[in-house]
């Protein structure tokens, strides 16, 4: 798509959802009351009849964020002396141009060996900045029309819509804030936290100094993104969804929102992270090369350790928001839908009726046994099998025993027939299961991914016995795949000498597998945009999918010379 | 919906089913892959309660060798199990639950290699129709007749209901046979054999299996398609008779005009019991899939897409639509009513259908509460709307205005395949018996330029062509539902409608 097959994209998919539509969870019902159905009752199209439609529903209570507004807006950030720096590859001034690189509305054109990626994250734009401006295009305003039975896309205005701003603007109730704070979009404090009450302090010296001497600590109202586990947890809180709090908005783009126009949310934390340009510095791309500055902490191990904690993060956040969705006690949007088929494998529906017999699914049926049987709604296929393949293949020795039993009595639940779900058990099960993420996820934080560790992941991830049974789980082990092998990479002693014949074969079995698993253009005679702002008609499901075939034609080869190559056994 | 309390007789019936032999001896599978009928329910084409099932080799005997001269009335001409036996394709249906399909199928439902064959749920439209345990829905004779009257698939009894209380008497001169029609059509109601004569019931009785009857235990599940089971596409009387090797003698004039009128009505009704019975399962309607449009989840998602655009979800994106097959041409059926002013205003069948589509749409699969309610108006809407058709004498049917409804009807809808093909079959069914009424008066009225773009139509929806000669073998099968409906044009479609009611105008 964009020319870079290392760039751990989805090609169409992940530039369009960087664009920050993806990033449009919303409040859903919940504010709907306060901009949505207001506003319905003044316009409702078509008179009485459809403003009487239970879909329009009796306004339930909605609970602001009370957290007192303490945004300064990027402004605050972006002086020449402080962020918003002429642009440097230099690790140690990176700080001084990390606003111009969120800011920059062009790819960054850096010098080829020099750039900001470590080692092969090509630069890219980093589409935060743009979150709040794609509240103001066609698309959103379609969105928020279908939504609302709007009459036209004009009397749509997502910009000033709570379920909207929850994740691409201040996720505060938006009439209460400066428009000029909002139209930053995701700006600086979005992630680091609202800095009226810290602006000042981070720039003394006491602060600074301990910054680099690596006593770091967050200031009052001051995000800690250094660590990997905090970063990931802030990415999830919109890219995966949550309830509200008194820091934000309920975040939640479900199945009705998909359904007018939103992208699917499919968030994997190590892969995201590689398709934003770093405006930070997470350690020296070499192993063995010196910390470019005293303090400054070398994470060698940020690929392993990037997708253990992004998974079990964006798990944890997947099981709140499922408790949050189950609980009918909770009257912050008291009429969301239930039961929520964003909760389920988008694919299992969405595919094409052609009436060709056996279709693949079912020809490969005997896979999908138990609670994914044909016919019924797999759940949870995009955020589970990965974590689940964490707890299982012990990458420390028994070390995760536990964590994973309260997901599986969820499963059990969850696996019953739509209409027969137990919607209260769920809502406990889900909180259950949420806050052993929670606890495996601060274990994660403090373990050591290691060569051994990385080994063992990458041999488990290469069993002969893995079938997925759909594109969600397929993947998943995809970017599980490539998250370990960088990291094994980093740590071979001999990296940079040209690789062995299986090694390279790999790399390209994982690119085989990447292209294949990108969605099919809508109509292939027509070129692509390479215009990374352009949105490309584009099939939004995998047309034509195969579990079977994508797992014996590209899974196994890749699985046979990892195994070799981890056995030692390569032919020379 | 018709319900019987529960006699004496019924449960000395219930008895006598529980001891039968026939349980055991066919060896049922009770998988409970749907619902069993529920026996306070009167089923379509079933017969008394206390009835058994005879066998089609019963009514071989008398309906074989064909002897008009011989028969006790003109309705038949004794050959009617022989034209069944050779070329209908209701006779091979049981066979298909032997099928490589079937055989794939069972692990896929978790049902035993062979249970296909010997589930009631699956006999039930596969056969005749035994999930009625607690009434006489037995099957007389000994196992290997029982094995054997099954293995014959939809046969006579199926349709025209168990026959053990009248087959001695149905073709005695006097008795029965020979009849006027208020005393003939007492005889059917004493003994239960379906009068097929009447449009509403045979219309019902197809229906029970080609859409689905959850209260008389057919239902062809969401899990049962998933597993292979191929989609039964929308159902048009009129159509699927004209594909049937008639065993039956011709209708009179106006007849298949009246049967249009009426079908769309009752066929309406039939789906919306489905939908209000779906509800009052366990797990309610969320519980099966089926009862929703299919495409409306079944479909590649794109961007941009054409679903994301006003008025597709009827206003409310995400949650599942019913089928909207059947509603256009109970639209039809009744009509655009105009107020005192001159003004077209919805009917109130189009109001109560609105409620019912609201009520599914609160929340995805609806509220239970607010579609029983809803469900229970549009049925009291379409009895009624029923009722007025069935009292106007036949002669007061005009097949120009029924085109003319048809047409209207359709060009004012977001027409689907389904919708489409039914339509067509209507218009088929009307505009020849117009061509036969004309021909007859010697009138010019009939214009043949509408028969050929009814033609037009049937080109559009890849109408199958009618049987070449009543002894043609069994027709082909005609494509499933997706291949025919893949380059439907819905606009291209509706502009050929609008085209014949400007023809109809100009007249």
């Amino acid at each position: 798509m964009n020319g870079n097959s290392h760039v751990p994209n989805f090609a169409h998919r992940t530039d369009r959802d960087f664009r920050g539509l993806r990033r449009f969870a919303g409040v859903c019902v919940a504010v709907a009351v306060l901009c949505g159905f207001g506003r319905i009752a003044a316009v409702a199209p078509g008179g009485a009849e459809s403003a009487t439609q239970p879909t329009e529903i009796p306004p339930g209570k909605v609970v602001s964020p009370t957290k007192a507004l303490k945004y300064v807006g990027v402004g605050g950030c972006s002086a020449a002396a402080c962020h918003g720096g002429p642009l440097t590859t230099e690790p140690s001034r990176l700080w001084n141009c990390s606003y111009t690189i969120w800011a920059s509305q062009e790819p960054l054109a850096l010098p080829e060996n020099r750039s900001l990626k470590t080692a092969d994250h090509a630069p890219l734009i980093d589409k935060h900045n743009r979150a709040y401006a794609v509240l103001l295009d066609e698309r959103s305003k379609r969105i928020v029309q279908l939504l609302d039975h709007l009459p036209t896309t004009d009397a749509a205005t997502p910009q000033k819509d709570a379920r909207c701003v929850a994740c691409h603007s201040v996720p505060h109730d938006p009439t209460t804030v400066p428009v000029a704070i909002l139209a930053d979009g995701v700006g600086c404090e979005l992630c680091h936290g609202p800095a009226k009450n810290w602006l000042a302090k981070h720039t003394e010296n006491r602060w600074i100094d301990s910054y680099h001497t690596g006593k770091y600590e967050p200031l009052p109202d001051m995000t800690d993104t250094r660590s990997l586990l905090s970063r990931a947890r802030i990415c999830a809180g919109c890219h995966v969804g949550s309830s509200g709090d008194t820091d934000h908005l309920v975040r939640d783009a479900n199945h009705d929102l998909i359904a007018a126009g939103h992208p699917r949310l499919d968030f994997e934390f190590h892969a995201f992270l590689g398709v934003m340009p770093k405006h930070w510095f997470d350690g020296p791309d070499k192993p063995g090369s010196p910390a470019v500055k005293p303090g400054f902490k070398t994470d060698r191990e940020t690929h392993a350790k990037a997708w253990a904690i992004g998974q079990v993060v964006a798990a944890e956040a997947a099981l709140n928001l499922l408790a949050h969705r189950a609980d009918e006690n909770d009257d912050k949007d008291s009429m969301r839908p239930w039961p929520e088929f964003s909760e389920y494998d988008c694919y299992a529906c969405h595919h094409q009726l052609d009436g060709k017999y056996p279709s693949s699914l079912q020809q490969s049926a005997k896979r999908r046994s138990g609670p994914n049987r044909l016919g019924s709604l797999p759940w949870g296929t995009w955020y589970f099998p990965e974590v689940e393949f964490l707890i299982a293949s012990e990458p420390f020795g028994k070390w995760s025993e536990g964590f994973g039993q309260p997901l599986a009595e969820l499963k059990t639940q969850t696996a019953k027939p739509i209409g027969s779900l137990d919607r209260t058990t769920i809502h406990i099960s889900a909180a259950k299961a949420a806050q052993a993420m929670h606890r495996l996820a601060d274990r994660l934080a403090e373990a050591t991914f290691d060569p051994t560790a990385v080994d063992r992941l990458l041999l488990r991830a290469s069993d002969e016995h893995f079938a997925p049974g759909d594109w969600d789980e397929a993947t998943q082990r995809l970017l599980t795949l490539e998250a370990i092998w960088k990291a094994r990479q980093f740590f071979q002693p001999q990296r940079g000498v040209s690789p062995s014949k299986d090694e390279q074969a790999i790399a390209d079995g994982l690119d085989k597998i990447r292209e294949k698993l990108q969605f099919p253009a809508a109509n292939p005679e027509i070129e692509p945009s390479t215009d990374p702002r352009r949105l490309n008609p584009h099939f939004d499901s995998p047309n034509g999918f195969d579990a079977e075939v994508v797992r014996i034609k590209l899974f196994e080869p890749v699985f046979v010379r990892i195994r070799r190559l981890l056995a030692g056994d390569e032919p020379k | 919906m018709k319900v019987r309390k529960p006699s004496m007789k019924h449960y000395a019936a219930t008895l006598v089913a529980a001891a039968s032999v026939l349980g055991i001896a066919l060896g049922l599978a009770e998988l409970g892959i749907s619902a069993d009928a529920d026996p306070a329910v009167e089923c379509p084409g079933v017969g008394k309660p206390e009835s058994q099932y005879m066998g089609a080799d019963s009514c071989a005997l008398c309906h074989t060798k064909g002897d008009a001269a011989r028969a006790p009335s003109k309705l038949a001409t004794l050959d009617e199990f022989s034209i069944w036996d050779h070329r209908d394709k209701h006779r091979i249906a049981f066979k298909s639950l032997q099928s490589p399909r079937a055989l794939a199928m069972e692990p896929l439902l978790g049902m035993n290699p062979g249970d296909a064959a010997k589930n009631r749920q699956c006999l039930a439209c596969h056969a005749i129709n035994l999930t009625d345990k607690s009434a006489g829905a037995t099957l007389a004779g000994d196992e290997k007749s029982q094995r054997a009257a099954v293995a014959q698939g939809v046969s006579c009894e199926a349709c025209h209901g168990r026959s053990s209380l009248w087959i001695d008497r149905h073709w005695k001169k006097g008795e029965w046979s020979g009849l006027k029609p208020p005393l003939a059509e007492q005889r059917y109601d004493q003994y239960g054999m379906a009068n097929l004569r009447d449009p509403v019931r045979r219309t019902e009785l197809c229906l029970s299996c080609h859409l689905g009857n959850i209260a008389c235990g057919k239902f062809v599940t969401h899990d049962m398609f998933a597993a292979g089971h191929p989609p039964l596409p929308a159902f048009e009387t009129e159509a699927f008779l004209e594909q049937m090797p008639p065993h039956w003698q011709p209708v009179p004039p106006l007849s298949r005009t009246r049967s249009v009128a009426l079908e769309g009505l009752v066929a309406l009704r039939a789906s919306v019991r489905m939908l209000a019975d779906a509800n009052r399962l366990p797990g309610g309607q969320a519980g099966d899939f089926a009862i929703y449009d299919c495409a409306a989840c079944h479909h590649e998602l794109q961007i941009p897409s054409s679903r994301q655009l006003p008025g597709h979800f009827g206003g409310a994106p995400g949650r599942p639509p019913l089928r909207s097959a059947n509603i256009v041409l109970a639209t039809a059926a009744i009509g655009p009513q105009s107020t005192s002013d001159g003004r077209i205003t919805p009917s109130p069948l189009d109001a109560a259908m609105a409620r019912l589509q609201t009520a599914t749409r609160g929340r995805p699969f609806g509220e239970p509460q607010a579609i029983e309610a809803a469900a229970t108006a549009v049925i009291s809407q379409l009895d009624e709307a029923i009722m007025n058709v069935q009292g106007k004498p036949l002669a007061d049917q005009n097949p120009r205005h029924v085109i003319e409804q048809l047409c209207r009807a359709g060009a004012a809808t977001a027409l689907d395949y389904e919708s489409a093909w039914q339509l067509t079959g209507s218009l088929r069914a009307v505009v020849s018996d117009w061509q036969q009424l004309a021909a007859a008066k010697g009138s010019a009225k009939f214009d043949p330029k509408i028969q050929s773009s009814i033609e037009e139509l049937s080109e559009l929806v890849h109408f199958p062509s009618p049987p070449e000669s009543s002894t043609a073998p069994r027709p082909a099968n005609r494509g499933t539902l997706w291949e025919n409906g893949a380059d439907f044009d819905s606009e291209q479609f509706r502009k050929k409608l609008g085209e014949i009611v400007k023809l109809l105008d100009s007249r």
